[in-house]
């Protein structure tokens, strides 16, 4: 390990625009952090590296920038010498895996970062020592493949729109279809299954139909919704607005790839509806109405509410709508 | 067609007529080994093993049971086929084809031993009860007519009883060397069918249509009984006529009176499938059809698709060959009341109506049923 020490330094030789080690993601709040630099100082020293005229940040991005805001024109750094780049690089790491969990974009910027300095099974034979976690080197590899798509789902990834499950799903596609999806996943906020569902419904439909995802997208509710082109600072929808969408999308898929199974739901749904049960009863069809068993849930607080409910059950076994769920005329 | 690049053989198994035939057939010179080991790391450290280990034969012995009850599965109703496990996995590249995912990995296998087979059957052809046996289940039976004396020696040895019949079902034509043996009718030769666009788009290196057709009737002109099996059945646009269109054809063929049995049957599949299909078959849109979880685990399609394709085709059944046995392979008592307006839901019951069947077109001893 390079040795390094502890120098007063000034904060203008600091070059915060050089990023060439920094695995933590460009958005984050930096106004609380910045007050406790004011009111505390920077109590962990930020690694730097010497260059050639300037100092490269390691680790600490943020401090540093909530120094400068918070007016400080000196501070104290870790230096190493100029020339450590795979100790700097791995430093950059350790730093912050040995602190907290990284987080998933953090994650691919740091292989990313270690694959300029060593192949993938170097760094799985050492992730515990790095990551604070094993590693293997297909995942590694994978994750290298996730950086290499686009910038875009980095930031995805920052604001937890798309899943590195589901990124990992897309490195195997197309470009194109690639960046369709990551725009796609822009404009709504789903859970990481939801993420899945959707590229594979969307995957299969498009298979199916012989279209492009671009097309089906236009189709979807998001077609309103998209702009004149792909990334994350597309929408300007708010957060409540984004899960709304991305649950309109789903039912838009379900409907376009289950097509009967969508329709014999809403019906059976209707027909349940206008059977106008008590609250007390409850029908339940068989799953994916491929079982033959139905049930039929009855709640009851006393004996007067038994006896009413039984003899509605007993209306409803006379009943011309209930014999035609229960025949399943769909 | 068995052409192996290699080909492995147990050390000590014997080198029998049998086997020498079966060498004699295949290229590469045998290597022999000592378990089924080394043939396993072969075929595990290919790219594509599936599709690796169709060019690998092994000549072995079933270390296990040769008769084996059709495994089924929960809830849907099974016929209770009785499986002669005399090899494993398959030549032809069918994109359904379960073998891909069901043996961890596939291997092409020949079970060698005509005097196990002999040792297995004989009890059998002695018991009181009346069997459909069948070596189609894990491989396809007649890709090893070519090579093997294998059909031959079952062929022969269910001509001479009549309490079970033997059914060689496949997707090929490979029935020259059966046509002229003494058979008995005691052998159903059965063919897989299917709409000529899913052979030519999901089925690689097997007969066409026309083909399997021919042969059956050719195979009908030498007194054989045959049979059809419509499974895997694809839900598709305009697969309702497409596949009227294949009931039509085997009956110009064919007369009913020769046809023993035919099977009908939806696409069904383990999920993990699924991902097979997708790597390997990369064009295929087969499992992308409406499916639905199945009772079973098996992913199949959404029930009232099955019933009204299901109803299509027992319309044409009853029109063209109502006397024929046509049965379902795993569905349960609606689809089978809506498409046939009724069950054999009491057990054996479905056995029991095959089992007539076979011993009607077949000649097996009716005081067995």
């Amino acid at each position: 390990m390079t040795a390094m020490t502890f120098t007063d330094i000034p904060v203008s030789e600091i070059d915060l625009s050089d990023t060439g080690f920094r695995i933590t993601g460009p958005h984050y709040d930096i106004e609380s952090l910045s007050a406790s630099v004011s009111q505390y100082g920077i109590v962990v020293a930020p690694l730097v590296l010497w260059g050639q005229d300037k100092y490269r940040v390691v680790s600490g991005f943020r401090r540093i920038e909530a120094a400068r805001r918070a007016g400080l024109s000196r501070i104290t750094c870790r230096v190493m010498p100029a020339g450590s780049n795979l100790d700097a690089a791995m430093a950059a790491v350790t730093e912050n895996a040995f602190s907290r969990e990284l987080t998933s974009s953090e994650l691919i910027r740091a292989t990313a970062l270690l694959l300029r300095f060593m192949d993938a099974k170097g760094i799985a034979k050492n992730a515990t020592a790095i990551f604070n976690r094993p590693l293997n080197a297909g995942y590694i590899n994978t994750l290298a493949r996730i950086h290499a798509m686009s910038d875009s789902v980095l930031e995805l990834l920052d604001q937890g729109r798309i899943s590195i499950k589901a990124c990992k799903n897309l490195v195997s596609m197309d470009a194109e279809t690639r960046t369709e999806f990551l725009h796609l996943f822009s404009m709504i906020k789903v859970s990481s299954g939801l993420q899945m569902e959707i590229i594979t419904w969307a995957k299969e439909i498009c298979a199916l139909e012989k279209i492009t995802l671009s097309r089906l997208i236009q189709e979807s509710p998001l077609g309103d919704n998209g702009s004149d082109g792909p990334g994350p600072a597309d929408s300007d929808l708010g957060h409540r607005d984004m899960s709304a969408l991305g649950k309109q999308l789903k039912a838009f898929l379900a409907q376009r790839r289950f097509p009967a199974l969508t329709a014999a739901k809403d019906q059976t749904r209707e027909q349940i509806k206008g059977l106008d049960l008590d609250s007390g009863l409850q029908l339940t069809v068989p799953e994916n109405f491929e079982g033959m068993v139905y049930a039929m849930q009855m709640e009851f607080k006393n004996m007067d509410e038994f006896k009413t409910r039984l003899n509605r059950l007993t209306e409803l076994a006379e009943l011309y709508d209930f014999k035609a769920l229960v025949d399943r005329k769909i | 067609m068995i052409r192996p690049t290699r080909v492995f053989i147990d050390k000590d198994l014997d080198l029998t007529p049998e086997i020498e035939y079966l060498l004699s057939k295949v290229k590469p010179t045998p290597e022999k080994v000592a378990d089924s080991r080394p043939v396993y790391d072969l075929i595990n450290q290919a790219d594509d093993p599936v599709g690796f280990a169709k060019k690998v034969l092994y000549i072995t012995t079933n270390k296990g049971a040769l008769i084996r009850q059709c495994p089924g599965t929960s809830y849907y109703t099974c016929c209770d086929y009785t499986i002669l496990h005399c090899g494993t996995f398959c030549t032809m590249d069918c994109a359904y084809c379960i073998l891909q995912a069901y043996f961890h990995p596939p291997v092409l296998q020949y079970f060698a031993g005509f005097d196990r087979y002999t040792a297995a059957l004989d009890p059998i052809f002695q018991g009181d009860t009346i069997l459909r046996i069948g070596t189609g289940e894990y491989t396809d039976s007649l890709i090893w007519e070519p090579v093997s004396l294998m059909p031959k020696f079952l062929v022969e040895k269910f001509a001479a009883q009549d309490r079970a019949v033997l059914e060689l079902k496949t997707k090929t034509v490979n029935i020259d060397t059966l046509l002229d043996l003494d058979h008995n009718q005691k052998t159903i030769l059965s063919w897989s069918v299917n709409t000529p666009e899913i052979i030519a788009s999901q089925e690689r290196d097997t007969a066409s249509l026309a083909a399997r057709l021919k042969a059956a009737a050719k195979a009908v002109s030498k007194g054989f009984r045959v049979a059809f099996h419509f499974d895997p059945i694809f839900l598709y646009p305009g697969c309702e006529n497409a596949y009227e269109k294949v009931i039509e054809a085997i009956f110009d063929h064919v007369s009913p009176k020769d046809v023993v049995w035919i099977s009908i049957g939806t696409f069904r599949f383990m999920p993990h499938l699924k991902s097979i299909i997708e790597a390997r078959f990369p064009d295929s849109t087969i499992p992308y059809g409406e499916f639905i979880t199945g009772l079973d685990n098996k992913m199949r399609y959404f029930k009232p698709l099955r019933i009204a394709m299901y109803q299509r085709l027992a319309a044409v059944f009853r029109q063209i060959a109502p006397d024929v046995a046509v049965y379902f392979c795993m569905e349960d008592e609606e689809v089978w009341m809506k498409t046939f307006g009724f069950f054999p839901g009491e057990p054996k019951a479905l056995a029991h109506m095959l089992d007539r069947a076979a011993a009607d077109r077949c000649g097996l001893d009716i005081s067995l049923l």
